[in-house]
């Protein structure tokens, strides 16, 4: 109870922080070319061939959880500055 | 999986036909058939395909997945999740649901040979799957039941049923079970279902996982055992698989079984009734009652316990806690303009699959006057050559190229990308190449 409870009221915090943002949905149209359609129709095309080349699939979620971690340091760059865990 | 409506015909012996009807609950059946046993084709990897050959059927054949494992074990045969056995003349059948969306079905299969004569239906068709009536996602139940207790030596079966509902599709990663032995304190089985678990590659909301049976000289030895199932949540896309709130069995996500195999022991006894009633309170904590935790709380109440109060107010459960990530994304992670990086995760992160371009014709002159196109489908040839490979198994194991080295290059990729983490946080890979400091004294 505690534990969510802090959890809760820190994501309520910054939520409302943020809460004038507007919510993005899709990914823009640029010059007439629909990002999130051949994004997401893209995807679904590896998707399918994944699953035939497994060894692909394998190394697209480790590309995946990396490029996650990078992210996530770019992220924390911002609030903590050099003090960033890895350095510059 | 494809959509099959009607009667299937499915040829597997020379002389014995194989049917798959589709039946409506609690219509009258009128058919009668022999009894069903199914032939050598037995796959406890994660279904049987089956080819209808339909004339009429988009591309020529249909495949149907069929949302269970079949555990071969002689004429004992179970399909989906209310499965019966087949004997004399009892029913044995499936529950699908079509690929494009609707209602679940029904299909039921029997056989018929020539010159035999037919049995008698014997009961009505199948009451709804469980998760039908209850989409909630959870453990449905797991195999040993709770408190059984099987002879020595016996054979055992160690299977899951889950639910999940729609809303929770691609959310749940899988399944993990654990099997322990208690009197030993010795972990016997640890495993995850695979990438092809139907609970969450398909479009489904039911499923029934096999993990492994004990047989021959795999027979575990008597002693008290326990054995835990835990729906393995995923957040962010799939970056965090969650396993942090999954400490205690919630009813939901996870739940245990403690059996007994031949006899019990001392210490055993003790473990399984101490965590049973250790259980018994942890699986009412995630229900938000003030009254409950007053109760534990509460030093001069009669039910107060410093430990299992502690437990309640630190531990937090899987729901809450998925409720609070949720919470997050909701105000934070989808506002602009970091919203498109959200975005753009969650599409390269999903598991959908599409459909591949058409097939590319190509002219070709095959003489003087005369051109004519090839087609060339490339998703169909590498199609055709994955399952060509995938049917190379070892004669011994029954296992494919793929259940061999698939693990082993899962375990490399991940050792790689944590020593790329690890590195990059180290700054291992940065050389300080500054000149000398000079540290003389001026005078």
């Amino acid at each position: 109870m505690i534990v969510n409870l802090i959890l809760n009221t820190v994501v309520l915090f910054v939520g409302a922080i943020f809460s004038w943002l507007p919510v993005v949905t899709t990914l823009p149209t640029i010059g007439g070319f629909d990002i999130d359609a051949a994004l997401v129709s893209g995807m679904g095309i590896f998707n399918y061939y994944c699953t035939i080349v497994w060894p692909i699939h394998t190394i697209f979620l480790g590309f995946l959880v990396l490029m996650g971690y990078y992210t996530l340091k770019v992220g924390l760059r911002v609030f903590f500055g050099n003090r960033t865990p890895g350095g510059q | 999986m494809l959509l099959f409506f009607g009667k299937g015909l499915i040829t597997y012996a020379a002389d014995t036909q194989y049917y798959a009807e589709k039946v409506t609950p609690g219509d009258p059946m009128d058919r009668n058939f022999q009894a069903v046993t199914w032939p050598d084709y037995c796959d406890d990897s994660g279904g049987t395909l089956i080819d209808f050959n339909l004339g009429n059927s988009i591309g020529g054949s249909e495949y149907v997945n069929l949302p269970t494992t079949i555990v071969c074990t002689g004429s004992n045969i179970n399909w989906g999740m209310n499965g019966d056995e087949v004997t004399g003349s009892g029913t044995v059948y499936a529950s699908m649901r079509p690929a494009t969306g609707g209602d679940w079905s029904y299909y039921v299969t029997y056989y018929s040979t020539p010159g035999v004569a037919g049995g008698v239906w014997s009961t009505d068709p199948p009451a709804d799957p469980t998760c039908v009536s209850n989409p909630l996602t959870r453990i449905i139940s797991i195999n040993p039941p709770n408190g059984t207790t099987t002879p020595s030596g016996a054979a055992i079966t160690f299977d899951v049923d889950g639910c999940v509902d729609s809303s929770d599709i691609g959310t749940i990663s899988g399944i993990k079970v654990e099997l322990k032995n208690i009197d030993q304190n010795v972990l016997l089985l640890g495993d995850s279902s695979p990438n092809t678990f139907v609970l969450v590659n398909e479009d489904l909301t039911v499923g029934h996982f096999y993990f492994a049976s004990t047989t021959g000289a795999g027979r575990i030895p008597d002693g008290n055992y326990r054995i835990r199932a835990c729906l393995l949540r995923t957040y962010f896309g799939g970056w965090i698989v969650n396993n942090l709130a999954n400490t205690v069995n919630d009813g939901l996500d996870c739940i245990s079984n403690q059996f007994i195999v031949g006899s019990s022991t001392f210490i055993g006894n003790l473990s399984q009734n101490g965590f049973a009633e250790y259980q018994d309170f942890v699986a009412g904590l995630t229900a938000t009652s003030s009254e409950a935790v007053a109760a534990t709380c509460n030093p001069l109440g009669a039910t107060f316990d410093t430990r299992k109060c502690i437990t309640f107010l630190l531990v937090p459960g899987g729901d809450t806690l998925a409720t609070t990530l949720e919470g997050l994304r909701q105000g934070v992670l989808i506002r602009f303009p970091w919203g498109y990086g959200t975005r753009m995760i969650n599409i390269m992160s999903s598991t959908a699959t599409g459909t591949p371009p058409e097939a590319v014709a190509i002219p070709v002159r095959i003489s003087e006057t005369e051109v004519i196109d090839v087609d060339f489908d490339y998703a169909d040839l590498l199609a055709g050559g994955a399952a060509l490979l995938d049917s190379v198994r070892d004669p011994f194991y029954d296992k494919s190229l793929r259940d061999i080295l698939e693990p082993i290059m899962q375990l490399v990729v991940a050792l790689a990308v944590c020593f790329i983490i690890y590195g990059d946080l180290m700054g291992s890979h940065r050389h300080n190449s500054g000149p000398a400091e000079k540290t003389g004294k001026k005078t």
